[in-house]
């Protein structure tokens, strides 16, 4: 199935968890966050949610700002 | 004779209780650091630790895989707690849902709420501001809005349960100084919440002015980290906040029309 991860569309297994995704994408572990179609969705349930079709992922971090 | 030299301005100051609180946390400095615009990490790290600051800015934004040491690392290793930025954000809706995305990834419940409305001005969009503030400060967020020179608008954002209150002196990164400071006393006088001058501060007369006028703290991003020596400026910046806040609370003398002689008038000689 296809997502858009950080505006950039990829293609991943069908049943993907979150956590799964973070390991394929060699995302930082900490110091992050995720938002699944606009949502914050947080780190304890990452294991058990499935990435959904068409679904647009954002993991963002700080960066020097302000 | 003693010789008084600079480092004996500090304990001066700490010698009379005079705390800086925002929510029920004491800060032990006035003076509030921005990281945006500076040229490395190492540069930086020297200008954070140069500013005595103890609360410094983040923005929140995309991971990037090719990500070297992060501004996370360095900003923890100077021990200063975080202030996630919304810039960039136009909207309600977006910055609401940067500020949730920056309580999830640096675990502060605070948030710097900005949300403007052109990337020329970078001025804030009051409307929109006010709706993410409501939003925020009902989820329980420690909020501090970036808002403009307006004590109605300040109010409205204190009434609104906001735990400071940030206006600008002039445009974001301009240096233009604060090119309203009656409306910035007003706001002090408008709101029971710390106010904060941030943006525009362009050099260190201009944050000595903030504090004067009543500010209680003042927020520095460009003015430091664009300057050609940021640790140097950072410097002068820490010791223009603690000068101004001196002065503020020393109680200066009035201002006079015409002059009023310190020296003795009587027993002048007759030449």
């Amino acid at each position: 199935m296809t997502i858009t991860l950080n505006g950039s569309c990829h293609e991943i297994a069908d049943g993907t968890t979150l956590d799964q995704l973070v390991v394929i994408f060699s995302l930082p572990e900490r110091g992050v966050a995720l938002a699944m179609n606009s949502e914050v969705v947080p780190r304890s349930v990452w294991a058990s949610m499935r990435v959904l079709p068409d679904a647009r992922v954002e993991v963002v971090t700080a960066f020097q700002g302000g | 004779m003693t010789v008084t030299d600079m480092s004996s301005v500090a304990p001066v100051v700490s010698s009379v209780p005079d705390p800086f609180v925002i929510a029920g946390q004491e800060l032990s400095s006035r003076l509030l650091l921005g990281t945006g615009g500076a040229s490395s990490l190492t540069t930086l790290d020297s200008a954070v630790r140069a500013s005595g600051s103890a609360l410094v800015t983040v923005a929140i934004r995309r991971v990037s895989l090719t990500a070297g040491d992060s501004v996370l690392a360095v900003l923890n290793r100077a021990g200063v707690r975080l202030l996630p930025n919304t810039a960039g954000c136009y909207t309600a809706r977006d910055a609401v849902l940067t500020a949730k995305l920056a309580r999830e990834a640096l675990g502060t419940t605070w948030v710097k709420l900005e949300v403007i409305a052109d990337d020329i001005t970078l001025l804030p969009d009051a409307v929109e501001l006010l709706d993410a503030a409501e939003r925020l400060v009902d989820d329980g967020f420690t909020v501090l809005p970036y808002t403009n020179d307006d004590p109605v608008l300040a109010r409205r954002l204190a009434d609104l349960g906001c735990a400071a209150i940030m206006p600008l002196g002039s445009p974001i990164g301009s240096g233009l100084g604060i090119r309203n400071p009656h409306a910035i006393e007003m706001i002090c006088d408008a709101v029971d919440v710390p106010v904060v001058l941030d943006a525009g501060i362009g050099t260190a007369s201009d944050a000595t002015l903030a504090m004067e006028l009543g500010c209680d703290a003042v927020l520095i991003a460009s003015a430091v980290t664009r300057a050609e020596n940021p640790a140097a400026m950072a410097t002068a910046m820490k010791h223009a906040v603690l000068a101004g806040r001196l002065a503020r609370t020393a109680g200066r003398i009035p201002v006079r029309r015409f002059a009023r002689a310190s020296s003795p008038t009587e027993a002048v000689i007759q030449g």
